[in-house]
């Protein structure tokens, strides 16, 4: 059955068996979960029997619609549930590892100085463009494509938001503004687009999900996608706007370096799996198709 | 090393220089061992370095001897081991042929170190409609090595096939096949008695059939047109950037495909012949006047598609405009002295983009290492630094941001153009599908009139 199912959707479905496990255990153990288990669990059941109607089917958009919902839907009830599902911080572990790699001195005080000039608002309209690049990304990449290559970014996606997940849910951190707030001493010096992006943080009820970035996971992805595509002007145009964002997530406090790390890692994975799980399947519909003529013959 | 660099700076100049490099067959080439390279010559230093950059393997390249006389190339040549041909017809100007048995002494003494060799045994660069005649250089070259070294290792003799889509114009298309390896020792084996001449035959027939060929100019545009109208069988243009890789041995082989099918309807059937020509001829023209091709008639004329259309390229163009405007601003001082060096230098077709490579790889590396200096100058060296890593990107934006912003400009004129006048449209298309109709009728009949000779 599993085998059956296009590799996007499996990698959906694992993610969200993954969530309602560890929900179920978290609510059998008397952590207050229970809502957040029935949605997921909810999540779970209707996305199973979606994919079981899509089947293998090449190219099918209502599955990116589908996918895509999914993911960011968990990105926003994720965050917090797993504060309450998982007995522990893995702020303390990320703020070491961060240390240790510039030998002893944290990143996010290193740039702190540049968090109080002007360059603040710059990077705030730099983080501020990840969810117009990713939207316009995801239209151009499901819209006007071959559905192999729609397919092919799907489950890249898939596969990158699922992992990304795993460190949402096992290393629930709040990223250095709120676990360092008392070791930086300079204020932001930020304007509109960085008032935005409080307004913006606080509307998801405050940070959480730090490790690993998926603002420079998901932007580094599209940029990847693009590379890969025969769209490399549209990759190096919007190269700086990642490398923005990756600074200002470090610069605004919300991610340790080791998050920006293992979301360059994660995308390069993700965009390599994807490839290597469209190019697995064209094989054996080629093989399949092979055999069948054969039959025929 | 300076190998890699050099090649590195070539790789960078062609990418300007060209908007879009094919290669097809590159598996061919051995990854090592000896292996000679044999192409067609069509576009003077741009053969070399297009097979020389587009192989990680260190390929040594062959010239004519009159380049030493240019100092830079000179260098050159010595700093990229370079073997050096006398021409006879370069006697005039210091060649001495008595030398070309130590030149090709020293290429078979390169494969004996496995190395890997490209040479256009037409002797000399031309803008012909067909092959030249082929010297025996190559076969002397192969034959050198497999008589020492009659055990092997194998030599790889590898046809090879370029093409340029116009080779005197800038953002040009450029395509290359690495036809089928062909092992020399198994050759002197089969043929005991054959020497560089019969060895020159059975390459010159398999660079043919890497390349088009044809009695005359006239015959180049009827096929062109014939195989573009083909080639779009009756389904619209890809949408920008997204367009496959150019199949440059399926246009090839097309190509061939029709002159066979020319020469057969020719027996016998002329009048027929003479008069799809004329249709074809004709259609082209009326495709010329209006300044589209025959694929952009089949342009989905749907108003969302037009809709995402304009959505896609405004977000590209809108977004790349700083970073291209950034790059041409800073490019344009050594482009403008490069272009004007290269005009007055090119007399003939064959030079231009040779001209436009050599010359402008130390301009612009001298225009912008001034402006680099400049900006230390009167800013900081921090500054200078993030400036001069912002050339060469800014650079690359800039050449692919003005190929994307003309094709889509070209697109939606065309759009425009066919939406104003749907009747006329609707005409052409069916004048294409007409001709597509008995251009298919014929090459079915073809392949009757082969199957059956075959059988008979």
């Amino acid at each position: 059955m599993l085998r059956t199912l296009h590799p996007a959707d499996r990698a959906t479905l694992f993610i969200l068996a993954v969530v309602t496990a560890t929900l179920a255990v978290a609510a059998a153990g008397g952590a207050p979960v229970a809502a957040s288990l029935g949605l997921h669990a909810g999540i779970l059941v209707a996305f199973a029997g979606l994919a079981t109607w899509m089947g293998a089917r090449e190219g099918a958009v209502v599955r990116g619609i589908a996918i895509i919902a999914v993911m960011f839907t968990l990105y926003s009830t994720l965050g917090h549930v797993a504060f309450a599902a998982v007995p522990w911080l893995a702020d303390p572990w990320l703020a070491a590892a961060d240390r240790a790699l510039l030998l002893g001195r944290s990143p996010s005080l290193v740039v702190e100085p540049l968090g109080a000039t002007r360059w603040a608002e710059v990077l705030s309209f730099g983080y501020a463009m990840f969810i117009p690049y990713l939207y316009v990304s995801i239209v151009l990449s499901l819209v006007g494509r071959p559905p192999a290559e729609r397919d092919e970014f799907v489950t890249g996606f898939a596969v990158l938001y699922a992992l990304s997940f795993l460190g949402y849910l096992f290393l629930p951190a709040r990223g250095p503004v709120v676990w360092m707030a008392g070791d930086f001493t300079l204020p932001i010096h930020g304007g509109t687009f960085h008032r935005i992006i409080l307004k913006s943080v606080e509307s998801v009820g405050g940070p959480h999900g730090a490790f690993p970035s998926l603002h420079v996971g998901a932007s580094l992805y599209a940029t990847l996608f693009d590379l890969r595509h025969r769209n490399p002007l549209r990759a190096l145009i919007y190269l700086p706007l990642v490398a923005t964002i990756a600074l200002a997530t470090l610069v605004l406090r919300y991610h340790y370096a080791v998050d920006l790390a293992a979301a360059v890692v994660l995308a390069l994975a993700a965009s390599h799996l994807a490839r290597a799980a469209m190019a697995r399947r064209g094989e054996t519909a080629r093989i399949a198709a092979e055999g069948a003529a054969e039959a025929a013959a | 090393m300076i190998y890699r660099l050099v090649r590195a700076l070539w790789r960078a100049a062609l990418f300007a220089f060209f908007r879009r490099i094919g290669v097809q067959g590159r598996g061919n080439v051995p990854a090592r061992g000896p292996a000679l390279l044999v192409a067609n010559h069509t576009n003077a230093f741009i053969d070399g370095l297009l097979v020389l950059t587009r192989l990680e393997r260190p390929v040594t390249l062959t010239v004519k001897s009159t380049l030493r006389r240019n100092p830079m190339l000179a260098a050159l040549i010595r700093a990229m081991h370079v073997v050096e041909f006398h021409r006879s017809q370069d006697v005039g100007e210091g060649a001495d042929p008595a030398k070309n048995v130590d030149a090709v002494g020293a290429c078979a003494a390169r494969l004996a170190d496995g190395g890997c060799i490209v040479i256009f045994p037409e002797g000399v660069s031309h803008s012909d409609p067909a092959l030249r005649p082929f010297r025996t250089g190559a076969a002397r070259i192969a034959l050198a090595y497999v008589d020492a070294h009659p055990r092997g290792p194998a030599l790889a003799l590898v046809p090879t096939g370029l093409h340029f889509e116009a080779k005197e114009r800038f953002r040009s298309s450029a395509g290359m096949i690495f036809g089928e390896a062909m092992d020399v020792h198994a050759w002197r084996r089969d043929h005991p008695g054959g020497d560089a001449h019969a060895l020159t035959e059975e390459i010159e027939a398999r660079i043919r059939g890497l390349t088009a060929n044809y009695d005359a100019e006239r015959e180049m545009e009827i096929f062109g047109r014939a195989a573009e109208l083909l080639e779009t069988a009756d389904d619209g243009p890809p949408p920008l950037g997204q367009e496959p890789a150019a199949d440059v041995a399926a246009r090839v082989s097309l190509i061939h495909r029709l002159q066979a099918g020319r020469q057969w309807l020719g027996h016998g059937r002329r009048a027929e012949l003479e008069a799809l020509e004329e249709r074809v001829r004709g259609f082209g023209r009326k495709l010329h006047r209006l300044g589209i091709t025959a694929a952009e008639l089949f342009l989905p004329m749907e108003v969302p598609r037009a809709a995402f259309f304009v959505f896609r390229e405004m977000e590209l163009l809108a977004a790349g405009s700083p970073i291209a405007a950034w790059g041409w601003m800073n490019a344009l001082p050594a482009y403008a002295v490069t272009k004007a060096v290269v005009m007055k230098m090119s007399k003939d077709r064959d030079h231009f983009a040779s001209n436009s490579v050599f010359l402008g790889i130390p301009i612009f590396l001298l225009f912008w290492g001034m402006q680099i200096a400049l900006v230390a100058l009167v800013a900081s060296p921090l500054r200078a630094v993030l400036y001069a890593l912002s050339l060469p990107y800014a650079g690359a934006v800039a050449l692919l941001y003005r190929d994307r912003a003309g094709s889509a400009w070209r697109r939606a004129r065309t759009f425009l153009l066919l939406a104003r006048r749907p009747g006329h449209r609707r005409k052409l298309v069916d004048e294409a599908r007409s001709i597509l109709a008995d251009l298919r009728r014929l090459a079915a009949e073809f392949e009757a009139a082969e199957t059956s000779n075959a059988v008979s």
